[in-house]
């Protein structure tokens, strides 16, 4: 199986990497003990998904909270789509944050401007 | 069998608070796991009391402070006493909330930590924001230690009043450094 599944915790965002569908979701909040771990998992998917599907992949960010290390994180996943965005292959980040809090609306926003690639950041009222 | 310790305690805890309004208050072992039992509470708190913006905050101030005090611990191989932390969580008067956060660390350790807040505090809102920007490319390298100063800058970066920071010297070449920081 080449998909990817973390279950969340209070600290720890789920993550679901369906291989076939392309589609990368995270769910809840990321300040776990080693952000890192976490990241690096994520990423090595990515990574080989990027190198071997050869098809779209899109990320679905459903995040509440990301502490510092989280936010490297997320940096270095920003980092590894805008190089296959610039090298032609589709890629697309939706970060879908509720209406009432700004503070995530807010990294979103500032993630975006470091990023070409199509980065969409939508409001929910869930 | 031995006196119950509960009278003590009880009367320690009813004399006047340091802050009008106590809200949680720790002295012991840090964890991720009481980070994230005390973070439910302080969030559950949050909700009914704060404004959404502020709410999410203080509970990212927290979560940055209480994670520095459990890297360094973790780094630097402390126990039992040596690795204990004071938490102080309230209001004051004004209604801003006030999270104190304290450890033991080597006296060195303090005072580079000092000199950082002290290099922070003299930045303005936007040579701070360039300087967590640049902190945040600067330390991507999954080897390298945790450090203190990306957790720091993104502090500064929330607070509404200046951070405040101090280092009580300990025995051994230790001190118990605290930091407040007001949103």
């Amino acid at each position: 199986m080449n998909n990817l599944a973390v279950p969340g915790s209070l600290s720890t965002p789920s993550v679901a990497g369906d291989w076939q569908a392309g589609v990368l979701a995270m769910q809840g909040d990321s300040y776990p003990e080693n952000a890192y771990e976490l990241y690096n998992q994520i990423i090595d998917w990515i990574r080989r998904y990027l190198a071997q599907a050869q098809r779209p992949l899109a990320l679905d960010l459903h995040l509440l909270y990301l502490n510092t290390s989280s936010i490297k994180g997320m940096l270095d996943i920003c980092d590894l789509l805008e190089a296959a965005h610039r090298k032609g292959q589709p890629v697309k980040l939706t970060w879908y944050y509720h209406r009432d809090n700004d503070r995530i609306a807010e990294l979103a926003e500032e993630f975006k401007e470091d990023c070409t690639f199509p980065f969409m950041i939508q409001a929910s009222e869930e | 069998m031995a006196p119950s310790p509960l009278p003590a305690l009880r009367t320690r805890c009813n004399q006047p608070p340091p802050l009008p309004n106590p809200l949680l208050s720790f002295n012991g072992p840090l964890s991720q796991c009481l980070i994230e039992s005390f973070g439910g509470i302080l969030r559950e708190h949050l909700r009914a009391q704060a404004p959404q913006a502020q709410a999410a905050d203080v509970f990212s101030v927290y979560v940055e402070m209480t994670q520095n005090i459990c890297h360094y611990v973790c780094e630097h191989g402390l126990r039992e006493a040596q690795a204990h932390a004071s938490l102080s969580i309230g209001r004051d008067a004004q209604g801003r909330y006030v999270i104190c956060g304290g450890n033991l660390v080597e006296a060195a350790d303090g005072r580079r930590l000092l000199d950082t807040l002290a290099g922070i505090a003299r930045l303005d809102r936007a040579q701070l924001k360039a300087a967590y920007k640049a902190r945040l490319y600067q330390v991507r390298d999954p080897q390298a230690s945790h450090g203190a100063g990306l957790g720091l800058l993104d502090i500064a970066g929330k607070v509404s009043a200046p951070l405040q920071a101090s280092l009580s010297p300990q025995p051994e070449g230790r001190a118990f450094f605290s930091l407040c920081s007001t949103i």
